[in-house]
């Protein structure tokens, strides 16, 4: 037997990576071409103003998720007071509920005829004046998407809070200082990582939105590159628009990387004793409940509680076999991607911890990338690559399909599931990966040295251990795709409708009432999800404590 | 079987220093051979490469009358015929101490398996443990479990990596001595690391000191502890 056989896992990786990166190719290629006139007008007149209304809506609600989400997370792991355990996993639930849905029940309940302005005109006699208190506007979508989005904080800062940093803070307390001065000299600095990657998911996030901002007429990029393409059909603009984006993502991931610092957020294997809470009495203990019941309210009881008031007026209009179909439609392409995302992921994992070479971890950094790309930029890479390829395969069609219209790939959905592995890879391989870690490599070898090649190795061991790992990254995938919305958009075959893209649909006719059932069938599905990892991302931390 | 290893060097990708270099050892058939030496001085590494687990080396291994490792060969790990306890036994977690030194005996028929189960458990003495997970073990349990997976296949030759170093010190005297018994049973080449002169004086015909990735010497236990 020779020393050096390609391996499957080299190989099919190889063709992953490129398959991956290849659609981008077209995108720089445009950007070669000579600019039309409407972009000369763009990058005169416009151009400021999606850059300063991408960055102000990005900063605010950075800040504004990072208060919220770093002092949710340290009340929860470092107190104890009415309902800490409740709200230890409820606060996560306004993730469930997509940034466009809550944009659209906030705007309907603040609108003239909604309950808050009926409310106070008949309390008050009067209603508040539509010039001060308008959420149609840049403050309204920062509240929107901080609620929304405030969340991946949380989590990632109580996960790492209740982990490795306990000792320190103990520390930090043993040391005498007060409270808040463990939080500011203590947590704060420990935690940077944590706070850091939090806070680039939350960043990317906002990059990518586009319901909230079209919904709330606020020109960002997201917003301009969709009009640019779809309204004014300047492809050539788009592109541009998205290169650009891309250099703004490029400068974050960057600054990511350096205010990381060397540390990655990872916890590490030592073993650590949980932090021991300190009980809150008094006007504390009701501040704390207080605070965090206003949150949950907000983010979560608030709009689900109208969502559901509206689904009762509407649901005999609504919830009939459309609502099956698009739930249906909705859930199997959310099944589909993420079944492909798994299997890409643990090739590609698989093939990084095995090897553990240049190559390998070039191809991770490339299943990494498309959770940054926004899903606009993603979005049109697609379009062009599918448009290329299906002209690419014409002559193959006549054969096999004579009489389909040109555009065989495009017009399907391969195209959309596609982008949805573009954009998603990094969800599920990061899942495969972190598990791939935890366990390490040591099973494999004693397999190997118990006889086993790799494929009986890779079936009787890795598979199985890997479960906990699979299964939270098909969750957190089909969540993801669930709540996506301009990818579905944009890529949806003609008449091929999902939860998501029924819900803008409505709310752009403004018939906001008849979305509550799409919408609410949306927050189940993934609220589902979230407990269900949840649940099992706590059995887990309880295993490893077991062994 | 015997083993041959001639000329063995290794580099672990990226390092400038060999974690071997220049490595010739023979063990003849039914041996106890110790690797000695410090952390870091290439015992493991050493173990890695006469399993398969490293493959990049130069030189030569022979397992009995088979070429592992030269110039225009290599033998995979899975078709080698060695048994290797690992330094923290690596006991598949999800599968009972039974189903566990099973593992190693898929061509087996169910009723010849279930006949070398019960001699394995037989002999590290676990009977009643048949059908606990590896976790309501202790650790010396576990140790003798993974023994007895690693031997059920019956190898050419067996290799352990610190068969006592997750063991309290009252439990590796006794554990030392039961390992003696079952290796002079099983009658199988055997080379174990340890960084403990104590494991070498109770266990190994010969001893082979390792440092700083060279071998600096190789002979009997006295001479060469001295
Ligand atoms: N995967 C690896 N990649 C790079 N270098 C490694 C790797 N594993 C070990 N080394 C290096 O090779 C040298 C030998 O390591 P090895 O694990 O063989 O030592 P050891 O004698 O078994 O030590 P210990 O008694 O601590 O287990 C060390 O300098 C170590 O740093
Ligand atoms: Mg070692």
């Amino acid at each position: 037997m020779l020393k050096r056989k390609p391996g499957f896992y080299g190989f099919a990786s190889t063709i992953i990576a490129i398959l991956l990166i290849f659609p981008f190719g077209d995108l720089i290629l445009q950007l070669f071409e000579k600019p039309n006139e409407n972009w000369m007008e763009i990058k005169e007149f416009l151009l400021k103003d999606y850059i300063g209304n991408t960055l102000i809506l990005v900063f605010f609600t950075a800040i504004l998720a990072l208060i919220i989400g770093t002092t949710l997370a340290w009340l929860i792991s470092a107190y104890d007071f009415p309902l800490r355990k409740f709200f230890r996993w409820a606060l996560i639930l306004p993730l469930a509920i997509p940034s466009y849905i809550l944009a659209y029940t906030y705007a309907a309940m603040a609108s003239y005829t909604g309950v808050v302005q009926v409310t106070l005109r008949s309390l008050l006699g009067t209603g508040l004046d539509q010039r001060y208190f308008n959420i149609m506007s840049m403050p309204g979508a920062v509240f929107v998407l901080s609620l929304s989005l405030m969340p991946y904080i949380y989590m990632i800062l109580r996960a790492f809070m209740e982990g490795q940093s306990a000792s320190l803070i103990e520390c930090g307390r043993m040391l005498g200082k007060s409270h808040l001065g463990i939080f500011l000299k203590v947590v704060v600095p420990v935690s940077r990582a944590a706070l850091v990657a939090g806070t680039s998911l939350v960043v990317l996030e906002v990059l990518s939105d586009y319901g909230v901002a079209s919904y709330f007429g606020i020109q960002t990029f997201s917003t301009a590159i969709f009009r640019s393409w779809f309204s004014l059909g300047d492809i050539d603009s788009a592109i541009r628009l998205a290169a650009i984006l891309m250099v703004f993502v490029l400068v974050l991931l960057f600054l990511e990387k350096i205010l990381r610092g060397r540390r990655s957020y990872s916890m590490t294997n030592t073993k650590h004793c949980p932090l021991s809470r300190k009980k809150l009495r008094g006007p504390m203990a009701i501040l704390a409940t207080s605070y965090a019941s206003i949150i949950l309210l907000l983010g979560f009881l608030i709009p689900v509680g109208q969502l559901t008031y509206w689904a009762i007026l509407t649901y005999k209009d609504t919830l009939g076999v459309e609502a099956w179909v698009l739930s249906l439609n909705t859930l199997w392409v959310a099944v589909i991607s993420a079944i492909i995302i798994l299997v890409f992921g643990i090739i590609i994992a698989n093939y990084s911890r095995l090897k553990n070479n240049f190559l390998s971890k070039i191809y991770s950094k490339i299943s990494l990338l498309g959770y940054s790309i926004p899903g606009a930029v993603v979005a049109i890479t697609m379009i062009l690559f599918f448009i290329h390829l299906d002209r690419w395969l014409a002559p193959l069609y006549k054969i096999i399909l004579p009489g389909a219209p040109g555009l065989v790939l495009s017009m399907s959905l391969v195209l959309l599931i596609g982008a949805y592995v573009l954009r998603f890879l990094a969800v599920g391989f990061q899942s495969i990966d972190g598990g791939f870690e935890r366990i390490g490599r040591k099973y494999h070898d004693a397999s190997k040295m118990l006889g086993h090649g790799e494929v009986s190795t890779f079936f009787k061991i890795d598979l199985p251990m890997l479960k906990p790992a699979l299964l939270s990254g098909f969750t957190l995938v089909c969540i993801d795709v669930i709540k996506e919305l301009p990818l579905a958009l944009i890529l949806r075959p003609f008449n091929f409708n999902t939860l998501a893209t029924r819900v803008f649909d409505y709310a752009n006719d403004e018939r906001i009432p008849e979305a509550s059932v799409p919408s609410l069938l949306i927050v189940l599905i993934v609220a589902a999800g979230i407990l269900i990892l949840n649940k099992t991302l706590d059995k887990e931390k309880n295993n490893e404590h077991k062994n | 079987m015997n083993i041959k290893i001639e000329k063995l060097t290794f580099y672990y990708p990226g390092n400038k220093k060999p974690a071997l270099k220049d490595i010739n050892i023979e063990i003849e058939e039914g041996e106890i051979v110790s690797i000695f030496g410090e952390s870091g001085s290439g015992k493991s590494t050493l173990l890695r490469l006469i399993a398969g687990l490293e493959h990049k080396g130069s030189g030569v291994i022979e397992i009995g009358k088979n070429r592992v490792l030269g110039p225009n060969s290599f033998v995979l790990p899975e078709k080698r015929g060695v048994g290797m306890v690992f330094q923290d036994y690596a006991l598949f977690p999800n599968m009972k101490v039974e189903k566990n030194i099973a593992f190693g005996l898929s061509k087996m028929s169910i009723g010849e398996k279930k006949k070398r189960v019960k001699e394995m458990l037989e002999l590290v003495n676990l009977e009643p443990y048949a059908n606990k997970y590896p976790y309501e073990l202790s650790g010396g349990q576990q140790q003798r479990v993974a023994l007895a997976r690693a031997l059920a296949p019956a190898p050419g030759c067996l290799l352990l990596d610190e068969p006592f170093s997750n063991l309290d010190s009252d439990l590796q005297v006794k554990i030392r001595s039961e390992l003696k018994d079952i290796l002079l049973k099983a009658q199988v080449t055997t080379i174990f690391v340890t960084h403990d002169r104590e494991d070498v004086r109770a266990l190994a015909d010969r001893v082979a000191v390792l440092k700083e990735g060279s071998l600096v010497k190789m002979g009997k236990v006295e001479e060469a502890l001295s």
